[in-house]
């Protein structure tokens, strides 16, 4: 825009008149130029610690260039080892997160729905909520002792209460305007259910689903640590206690791919079981 | 004739913070088959509240509400008593244009044949065939307002109950529903129980306008609107009409002041 003072009379100290002109600029895209520094910028930090790696300015021990542990990936991934480990993270992974979730989606819509469920449940739920879980490894090693079961009931445990309390919520937050009309065009009962109170509580299940998956992966690594002796955790554990920092990137590496590949999962399964949801899911987010 | 909705003495009461607060006060109402009455009153006089309680959505306190069924008595098959149009729109944002008004057929078990006919009829007649596929987060207030009535009609019911239906719509949006709503109206002449806080819109579209007091809601004062029928805006260009908006005016200045000493 250009903008440009005339005066009509040399001497006046004010401007008459303010003049706005169009600045003719052709309109163009500059969302190109952003998409390129948001490529480019990682790429050139990847290019940086190569490079100062190769000069000796860091040590290669600790933090082995790009190009190392891109090699130490493949050759994992060659030998088979590296599947071997995502297998067993990841049938963990699905197991907890489905036996944690599923159980949190009903109890968490019936705390919502009923008020009676909410007093009998809500004291339990509050009260072992806030418990980081992975404090709870000893006492379910205790109980399950050291096999597969107990790291999936773990997982299922960090799952069930954020599902359990983000489904609730749900539940709670249901426009009352829309139940009223439901009721008055006749919806009871289970219909009522599945045709106003579960669509309606999607969006937030699927917060608290994708939050369940970050936790579940957090549990996973911090358990394969010390209880296992396979799985992405212990290849990071045991690569450290041997000294080999290639492979423990690439296992460090290969945990932030899982977690991106749920989560865009998560979201396309979102967006395909609820289509209207532009507005709601953006709101959850 | 016997009137088809009777309400007499309804009276509501609520516990708020451990007290009681009454929202209405022997409210009497009656209407006739096939009459449109509007019910005007200071914001949170109860208005809202009595529609909820013909709608079956709230109970009375005390008082009786009749209302006489005319179909299925002989044989033919029963409507459902009445269908509800809410300010708020109410329409569901997961279902499409199409489906929210298909909702109260299907859940009335009609065929999936017939009931996408009816609401494509409705559709048709409100303008909105062309979005029929469309999500409410896609539409405007307007619009939203539109499947809201097409959602009412289509379920074909024995009474309608409007909760000032257009309140949050702008003046020019609000004059083609105002227009809309009529023309479908005079198509099969509905016993009609409309809310709303705009006088002008009472005079318009009624037959009959209740003036309801501050809360707790009781009967002021009520008057016939015996301007003809089929009405279109231009009525409001009438001397008759504007006597009868001052009408209303008059009962309903002190409630309103009333209203806002004790906001």
């Amino acid at each position: 825009m250009a903008v440009q003072m005339r005066r009509e009379q040399p001497s006046a100290a004010l401007a008459d008149e303010v003049v706005i002109r169009g600045s003719g600029r052709p309109l163009k895209q500059s969302t190109l130029r952003y998409k390129l520094l948001s490529i480019f910028s990682p790429i050139t930090v990847l290019i940086l610690w190569e490079i100062m790696v190769r000069l000796g300015l860091l040590d290669y021990r600790f933090f082995p260039a790009p190009t190392m542990v891109s090699l130490s990936l493949a050759e994992l991934l060659m030998s088979g080892e590296l599947t071997e480990h995502i297998l067993a993270s990841l049938g963990r992974v699905i197991a907890g997160f489905l036996l944690g979730s599923i159980p949190g989606i009903v109890i968490g819509m019936l705390m919502g729905w009923s008020r009676t469920c909410r007093a009998i449940f809500d004291p339990i739920v509050s009260a072992t909520f806030p418990m980081p879980k992975i404090a709870l490894l000893p006492l379910v090693l205790l109980i399950f002792g050291i096999g597969e079961f107990s790291k999936i009931i773990l997982i299922a445990i960090g799952a069930f209460f954020l599902v359990t309390i983000n489904s609730m919520a749900g539940v709670m937050n249901i426009d009352p305007v829309l139940v009223e009309a439901a009721h008055n065009f006749g919806a009871r009962g289970a219909r009522m259910f599945r045709k106003v109170v579960l669509p309606s509580t999607l969006p937030y299940i699927f917060t608290g689903l994708r939050l369940s998956l970050g936790v579940s992966l957090i549990i996973i690594v911090a358990t394969e640590f010390v209880a296992a002796n396979k799985g992405i955790g212990f290849l990071i554990w045991i690569s450290w206690q041997s000294l080999v920092t290639e492979k423990m990137y690439a296992g460090l590496i290969v945990i932030a791919v899982l977690g991106l590949l749920f989560t865009y999962g998560l979201e396309k399964l979102g967006r395909m079981l609820m289509p209207w949801g532009r507005d709601i899911t953006e709101k959850t987010r | 004739m016997q009137a088809k909705i009777s309400a007499r003495q309804i009276t509501k009461r609520y516990p708020v913070k451990g007290q009681e607060f009454t929202a209405l006060d022997r409210f009497d109402l009656e209407v006739g088959e096939g009459e449109f009455v509007c019910i005007v009153g200071p914001s949170g006089c109860g208005k809202s509240t009595f529609l909820r309680i013909l709608a079956g959505l709230y109970e009375p306190t005390a008082g009786e509400l009749i209302i006489r069924r005319s179909s299925g008595l002989n044989g033919g098959a029963p409507k459902p008593l009445n269908s509800m149009i809410f300010q708020e729109y109410a329409i569901f944002p997961w279902r499409t244009v199409l489906d929210n008004v298909m909702f109260g057929l299907e859940m009335r078990n009609v065929a999936r044949r017939e009931r996408r006919a009816i609401a494509n009829a409705y559709l048709e007649k409100v303008g909105l065939r062309r979005y029929k596929d469309r999500y409410p987060y896609q539409l405007s207030g307007g619009m939203k307002q539109r499947v809201s009535i097409a959602r009412a009609f289509a379920n074909d019911p024995e009474i309608l109950l409007m909760d000032e239906p257009f309140g949050a719509l702008d003046e020019q949006t609000k004059t083609l529903l105002q227009q809309e709503l009529l023309r479908m109206w005079e198509e099969d002449r509905k016993t009609v129980v409309y809310i709303t806080h705009s006088i002008e819109e009472a005079i318009l579209l009624g037959d009959r306008v209740a003036v309801m007091t501050a809360q707790p809601g009781r009967n002021k004062h009520q008057l016939r609107v015996e301007l003809p029928r089929p009405r279109d805006p231009k009525i409001k260009t009438t001397v008759r009409f504007t006597e009868l908006c001052y009408e209303v005016w008059q009962g309903l200045e002190s409630e309103v002041v009333k209203s806002m000493e004790t906001d």
